[in-house]
């Protein structure tokens, strides 16, 4: 039973690169994978970098008090890390989109909207199926087959998170 | 502090935020905020600017 799942885990994780560099590809206007950010753009995404961190770190601080003081965890360590990982990338990349800068010089933007809503989707559905197989919840502890939802809240915190700087950005043009 | 020369140099050839951006390679939001004063560009920047606008360092980005 380990075996198989480390083969899945394995098999998910090539597939998941290979869809990396694939979004990269086909969502670049000039064929390259690398991403093209202008010098004002490279020192937000440092500061969203130094924000990320600080938030993970603090996190991380919350997650081993609450380890310590409770008797009974309600999230397993692998989900907990998970939900770091999102809570991080969440800051950097709210950050980001704040400050202009989550977007590359060389990004066709709505090829990645439509792959950011695949990815959303996708991640939707696995968690449903999740929930109606009773697998996010067991004895008390919230399972991996939770981080379905997280991606999936992760990918909707970026929706709401251009809407909300698109509404700026026009509020500043009429004032 | 706003960069009005700045602003005024691009309106003189007509040219768009968007334009002059793509002129100097960056975003349209990095020249917005140069003109805001949200931003203080590097020299290479300012140069690469000055170039596009044909206007001298001092034209632009000197306060006496």
């Amino acid at each position: 039973m380990n075996e198989m799942l480390a083969i899945g885990l394995i098999l998910g994780v090539l597939v998941g690169l290979g869809l990396v560099v694939f979004i990269l590809k086909t969502t670049k206007t000039d064929g390259s994978i690398d991403c093209k950010y202008d010098e004002r753009q490279e020192l937000a995404r440092g500061k969203g970098f130094k924000l990320a961190f600080f938030v993970l770190l603090l996190y991380n601080a919350f997650f081993a008090g609450m380890t310590i003081c409770l008797e009974k965890t309600f999230i397993s360590p692998d989900t907990a890390a998970i939900l770091g990982i999102c809570i991080g990338i969440a800051a950097y990349v709210g950050y980001c989109i704040w400050n202009d800068a989550y977007f590359a010089l060389n990004e066709n933007r709505s090829r990645l909207v439509v792959a950011f809503t695949i990815a959303f989707l996708a991640n939707l559905l696995l968690g449903i199926v999740g929930v109606y197989q009773g697998e996010i919840i067991k004895e008390g502890v919230l399972t991996f087959r939770s981080t379905n939802f997280m991606v999936a809240g992760l990918g909707l915190f970026v929706a709401v998170m251009c809407l909300l700087k698109n509404i700026r950005d026009k509020k500043e043009v009429q004032g | 502090m706003k960069n009005l020369r700045l602003k005024a140099a691009r309106a003189a050839l007509d040219m768009s935020q968007q334009q002059l951006a793509e002129e100097v390679g960056v975003s349209r939001q990095t020249i917005n905020a140069i003109e805001k004063g949200d931003y203080n560009p590097t020299i290479r920047l300012c140069v690469d600017i000055c170039k596009t606008l044909n206007r001298t360092l001092d034209e632009l980005f000197w306060d006496a």
